[in-house]
């Protein structure tokens, strides 16, 4: 019996978009020209995108809880990149772009730095997913969740502890599940004037 | 009802997934953990199906390995390996070896000066295999370790030999520390002087070598005190002798232990077993060795009545497809309780059910009470609620494709030949029936139990391509007229704890 409880917002606190994004006006949009949304998202308050790092690309329904941080992974390089004009030593990593897929969940500040997260993804809240993993398809991560560097979270896997490990397997039928769970929490997320 | 992993790592729309439990036969559990049977119409639990490994995937290197390869890889992925302390997969670092100047006539003179050397490392909490005493290995890993974390082979040891080394290691940690105070060094050294002092236990934390002491020092425990100690310890722990041939083959399948549930694995593993087979890992922390990454494996899932695939998973490593999925989510229709407004003991409570269509046709269920001589099953933990009411005559549930161009029917209209009184709500393939009852106890969850009927039409266009190919022909021929089945099933809903009066 899981049922999602309706939240209201301050219709003040949030732009909505053409495509149904609501994004909060607290939320920090680093170099938005290069975050590509594709709609029907939630960025809640004092969450983070660093698109001025890398292009962050990001699948239709997303939901960026209070103070999740997105920020593209880097790769490090055997060189440093030559020194600009300005002089400034030269960097020996790159940032990366990042990809975020469909129905993906992101918990409460939770920190991404994966090269890229799958469709139907649960993140769960305090995580810190570290620089270069892919998590892919169907994957569900607990709260307060450690995933190293570098780590491969394969399909249908759900991922705990501190330091991760996959603990087990999500049902197959888990790309239902998540696609309902988002799409409820989307309908549910409503404006404080349709509260009755 | 086994859900395979601890309720906490679950996503929250899986954690409260038992409050409705389907049963069907023997068959009973959350639906999202069971699969429905095309074939036979039946809900299936893990028991029910049988597993079938297509192949097996590395999921650090991506590599794959068929069955047949894999009979001595079962262990995992001969090339990666996870650390032994906290699990990551190790990394390859590669050191370069100046060499002693020996043929400086060579004509590539820096590669004769320098030799590649490769070892192991964890970056997330920095073990190394330098630091753990394994030698570097001359090569890359490619189809074998190129390392050697043992002196011997990756087999075990004689069991004999390994049961000694055991049970000396635990005589050695059983005598009580009081005998050697290792706090102050100071103390411990007069203590060693002290005559009564046995000499066999001088070695305590050097375990293994306690056995060679006590050999060499003529009869175990010639030193006095700790004789008894020994004699009682001895009694206690299991005689190599009880490592009976046929125990030692039911623990070799002990790396089968990650399929098996728990109840099976303790059948099959009890301390006395576990005791006698200390794995791969060797006693002290230093000697740990990594062990190879676990293979993920691609399974097709089999009804075990029928034989039907009812499951295939099709996965890359980047993404999944299934070439069938019998999800009982997929093929039941969902039935989930709202919490009730009001929920107090003795009075009549009202609450709302939303069932949610997953078929492609309409459906119409009907809903029965148990009958009131009708034992209740072991999975209920609480009161069940007096005074249920349920819906009269049957209900319609829309399909999943007609509902979304039919407007009209949102809202709360009836169908033809509906008990309208009992909808709550319609929305496209989703219904809100109200049900009512009365709980009895605010010491336990209320519990609503009911059976469910409805029918499931076949269409006869899902041609099942396992090995029988004449029942394929049969269903083209016999693709107009769909086949009703009427499937019952058993419904218990937990709504939660009731407040007092
Ligand atoms: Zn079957
Ligand atoms: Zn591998
Ligand atoms: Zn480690
Ligand atoms: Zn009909």
């Amino acid at each position: 019996m899981y049922e999602l409880q309706e939240q209201f917002y301050n219709p003040k606190d949030f732009v909505e978009t053409n495509t149904g994004n609501k994004v909060n006006k607290k939320t920090i949009l680093c170099g938005s020209q290069q975050i590509l949304l594709t709609g029907k998202s939630i960025l809640d308050q004092d969450s983070v995108i660093r698109a001025d790092l890398a292009t962050v690309r990001i699948g239709r329904n997303l939901v960026l809880s209070r103070g999740a941080i997105l920020k593209p992974t880097y790769k490090p390089l055997s060189k440093a990149i030559l020194p600009s004009k300005t002089g400034a030593p030269g960097l020996n990593f790159m940032y990366q772009n990042m990809k975020i897929g469909e129905y993906v969940f992101v918990g409460e500040k939770s920190v991404i730095q994966a090269v890229s997260v799958g469709n139907h993804v649960y993140i769960g809240n305090n995580c810190v997913i570290s620089r270069g993993v892919i998590i892919h398809d169907c994957v569900s991560i607990a709260d307060n969740t450690f995933v190293p560097p570098d780590t491969v979270i394969p399909v249908f896997t759900i991922f705990a502890g501190n330091i991760g490990k996959p603990v087990g397997t999500l049902p197959d039928c888990t790309q239902e599940l998540m696609e309902n769970f988002i799409t409820s929490y989307y309908a549910k997320f409503l404006p404080q004037s349709s509260r009755v | 009802m086994a859900i395979p992993v601890p309720k906490n790592v679950l996503p929250p729309f899986l954690r409260e997934s038992e409050k409705v439990i389907y049963s069907d036969g023997d068959v009973h559990g959350s639906l999202y953990w069971l699969s429905f049977c095309q074939v036979c119409k039946k809900l299936r639990n893990r028991k029910g199906m049988l597993e079938e490994i297509e192949m097996h995937r590395c999921t650090a290197c991506s590599e794959t390995f068929t069955i047949t390869e894999n009979s001595d890889k079962e262990k995992g992925c001969p090339v990666c390996f996870e650390c032994p302390c906290c699990g990551q997969t190790l990394v390859v670092r590669t050191a370069l070896l100046p060499l002693p100047v020996v043929a400086k006539e060579s004509v590539d003179e820096k590669a004769a000066q320098q030799e590649k050397r490769f070892h192991l490392v964890c970056q997330t909490c920095r073990w190394s295999s330098r630091a753990a005493g394994i030698p570097d290995a001359t090569r890359l890993p490619s189809i074998s370790s190129p390392w050697r974390f043992k002196p011997d082979t990756m087999t075990p040891q004689d069991p004999r030999e390994e049961m000694t080394l055991l049970s000396d290691y635990y005589r050695a940690v059983s005598i009580p520390d009081k005998v050697v105070p290792l706090k102050s060094p100071q103390k411990s050294k007069r203590l060693t002087k002290s005559p009564a002092y046995p000499s066999v236990l001088g070695d305590k934390y050097k375990l293994v070598s306690v056995a060679q002491k006590r050999i060499s020092s003529g009869v175990g425990g010639s030193a006095g005190l700790a004789t008894q100690d020994l004699v009682v310890l001895e009694a206690k722990l299991p005689k190599p002798e009880c490592l009976s041939e046929a125990a030692m083959e039911e623990v070799e399948e002990e790396e089968l232990l990650r399929y098996l549930s728990e109840d099976q694995a303790e059948k099959r593993l009890d301390w006395k077993q576990r005791l006698q087979w200390p794995g791969e890992q060797p006693e002290k922390v230093d000697g740990l060795a990594p062990r190879r990454k676990p293979l993920a494996s691609k399974l097709v899932w089999k009804c075990r009545s029928c034989l039907h695939i009812m499951c295939k998973m099709d996965y890359t490593a980047q993404t999944y497809a299934f070439k069938m999925n019998s999800s009982a989510p997929l093929l039941v229709p969902t039935i989930q309780p709202c919490k009730p407004a009001k929920f107090v003991v003795g009075q009549v409570c009202e609450f709302v059910v939303v069932i949610r269509n997953p078929l492609g046709h309409d459906v119409h269920m009907s809903f029965t009470a148990p009958l009131p001589d009708e034992e209740s099953p072991a999975w209920i933990d609480g009161m069940a609620a007096s005074n249920l009411t349920l819906p009269k005559g049957p209900v319609i549930l829309l399909n999943r494709a007609c509902a979304a161009d039919e407007k009209s029917l949102g809202g709360t209209d009836s169908l033809t030949g509906e008990d309208s009184s009992a909808i709550a709500f319609r929305k496209l393939y989703t219904v809100g029936l109200r049900f009512s009852c009365v709980p009895l106890s605010a010491e336990s969850d209320t519990w609503v139990s009911f059976y469910t009927r409805y029918d499931f039409l076949e269409t006869q266009t899902t041609v099942f391509t396992t090995g029988k190919s004449d029942t394929a022909v049969s269903g083209d021929t016999a693709a107009k007229e769909p086949i009703t089945t009427w499937i019952s099933l058993r419904i218990d809903m937990n709504l939660g704890r009731a407040a007092a009066k």
